[in-house]
């Protein structure tokens, strides 16, 4: 059954969601989510790399030779990655360093080539752009959530705003120095993945086994 | 060693055993912590008297009675109760309020486990630790450390020590922020060892520390970590029941003391590199530890050659990180946790080795 352009777009928020469902790009949700500012800018360099690169590799699916078609992938995801790189460093320097090398580490996101090969190599221009827009913004809601909750716990502001006022400035919230180590993006992972769960049973996996019923009767 | 008792009304009764002769094991332990955190604070109150302060177990103490002047042994429990009991009774309410509430959404019965792990928890935590904290810790204890898993029985770390864990690493800082318990106790476990660490055996005396007065525990500390003779009480009725198991136990020791050795012979000067085994043993909280959360029954190995693995592997990381990395001065929360997630790996591994013993034994 083909799924329409409109579901093509948003399975991926929740139903499909690239991070929660698929468990794919944790290393940067990691990395870049200590605070909303940097989580932003990261899915935005995402979606536009998603986007390009799964309508690109579309454009050229039927010029492909089968045995190469992951060299020429990674080439085009690579460049626009770099393009990206490049703009960033250009127009907002000082974000670009806070994200370090996670910029250039997206061409090893798992979620770009992932939609690239399962994807893009399947389908026709439009619907790979609206997949690869759709995977941005499920991975983008989840980094953004757990960027703002990271950044509220752990420092008590909002892309740099302060909204409560820590006590080392005479105020009563109480930095949680947790939120800034990479650990508390796990919890908070788990915690939305649970929450999707409970809520949609479906996404569930099957156990791989299962414990028989004890027959222990006496010592 | 995950479900080690089955799920039968037998295996229910050994459970409870094990749970009272744990909890009667930490017996001679509270009252150590009790006197020692009061002894503690009425001598910083004796120094500093305008360091009082005007909070609930600052009142407590006082309003018990507790006076600072020549304090006798009445004025030590009083005090020692006024912090105490109030850390023990919010982290009690805490863990019962997370386990009725799991209890509930499972329909089964409530399980006593949170009882030990309150105590166990707010053994490890210092005096002045604020409620939020205890709260925090607490509810990561019972819900992350435990019932994720499954409930008593089926942890893989010890969810008092997750507790710990978390709490030391959300407030690094806080510790410090009480004025009367200032360079007294922080999360990171024992100033004593800092003091070594930056003085030598000269800067312990000159803080009236002893082996002896560290032995008895009247040095500063968290709460219930201090007295290595009432572990040692402990440890010997746990031993007695085979609660725990001696390998592990002994093993921890033998790596405390190899290690600690060897950094000595290779020490040139003062330092933390310097520190003999025996303050090793008997400073901070390894002592605590190595009796109480590494030989829980439920987050350790459970082979005998895994155990002596595993306790080496405790006792050399404890020495390993208070030596190398100055920011744990106690070094017990990390090495044993580490310790505790690798458990399952070497009986995984000792099995797996055992049954081609077994094989090549039977060709």
């Amino acid at each position: 059954m083909q799924d329409s352009k409109w579901q093509t777009l948003t399975r991926p928020l929740i139903d499909d969601n690239p991070l929660t469902l698929q468990i794919l790009g944790i290393c940067s949700a990691l990395a870049v989510t200590t605070a909303l500012d940097t989580a932003l800018l990261m899915s935005f360099v995402v979606v536009c790399v998603l986007a390009l690169g799964s309508g690109s590799v579309s454009l050229i699916r039927n010029q492909l030779p089968h045995s190469v078609r992951i060299i020429a992938q990674i080439t085009i995801i690579a460049s626009l990655v770099i393009i990206a790189d490049q703009v960033l460093q250009a127009y907002a320097f000082e974000l670009s360093k806070r994200l370090s090398v996670f910029v250039g580490l997206i061409i090893t996101n798992c979620i770009v080539l992932g939609r690239a090969e399962s994807f893009a190599m399947h389908n026709r221009f439009i619907p790979s752009v609206l997949d690869g827009i759709g995977n941005g913004l499920g991975y983008s809601l989840i980094l953004i959530i757990v960027g703002a909750i990271r950044e509220f716990f752990g420092k008590g502001s909002l892309l740099n705003v302060q909204i409560l006022v820590p006590t080392s400035q005479g105020g009563g919230f109480e930095p949680l120095h947790l939120m800034l180590l990479p650990p508390s993006a796990f919890f908070i992972i788990g915690g939305i993945i649970w929450l999707i769960r409970s809520r949609r049973p479906r996404q569930v996996e099957k156990p791989e086994f299962t414990l028989r019923r004890s027959t222990e009767t006496g010592e | 060693m995950a479900s080690m008792f089955a799920n039968t009304q037998n295996a229910g009764r050994r459970y409870q055993r094990l749970f009272k002769l744990r909890l009667l094991a930490l017996l001679p332990v509270c009252i150590a912590a009790v006197l020692n955190t009061g002894y503690q604070y009425l001598a910083v109150l004796a120094d500093a008297p305008e360091l009082a302060v005007d909070d609930l177990r600052g009142n407590l103490a006082s309003g018990l009675g507790a006076a600072y002047e020549d304090p006798g042994l009445y004025d030590m429990l009083a005090a020692g109760l006024a912090h105490f009991l109030p850390v023990l009774i919010v982290a009690l309410v805490i863990g019962g309020f997370w386990e009725r509430i799991i209890a509930a959404r499972r329909q089964r019965p409530i399980e006593t486990g949170f009882i030990l792990i309150a105590l166990l928890f707010t053994l490890m935590l210092p005096g002045a630790v604020p409620f939020f904290h205890v709260v925090y810790g607490m509810s990561f204890a019972v819900l992350l450390g435990k019932g994720i898993f499954g409930g008593d029985g089926k942890t893989f770390l010890s969810p008092a020590l997750l507790g710990v864990a978390i709490v030391q690493v959300s407030f690094p800082g806080a510790a410090s922020q009480h004025p009367l318990w200032q360079g007294l106790a922080g999360y990171a476990g024992s100033d004593a060892i800092a003091l070594f660490n930056r003085g030598g055996e000269a800067a312990l005396s000159a803080a009236g520390i002893d082996p002896w007065s560290a032995f008895v525990g009247s040095v500063p500390g968290t709460m219930g970590t201090t007295s290595v003779l009432a572990i040692l009480l402990g440890a010997a009725l746990l031993l007695r029941f085979r609660v725990i198991a001696w390998r592990l136990l002994l093993a921890q020791l033998v790596g405390v003391i190899v290690i600690a050795t060897l950094f000595n012979l290779s020490a040139n000067e003062s330092g933390a590199a310097a520190m003999p085994a025996h303050w090793h043993l008997l400073l901070g909280s390894f002592a605590f530890g190595a009796v109480f959360i590494a030989c829980d029954p439920f987050a350790s190995a459970c082979t005998n050659p895994g155990r002596w693995i595993q306790g080496f592997l405790i006792g050399a990381l404890v020495v390993l990180i208070r030596v190398v990395n100055s920011t744990h001065p106690d070094a017990v929360v990390p090495a044993m946790l580490l310790a505790s997630i690798l458990a399952p790996l070497i009986d995984h591994a000792v099995i797996a080795w055992n049954i081609r013993k077994r094989a090549q034994r039977h060709v």
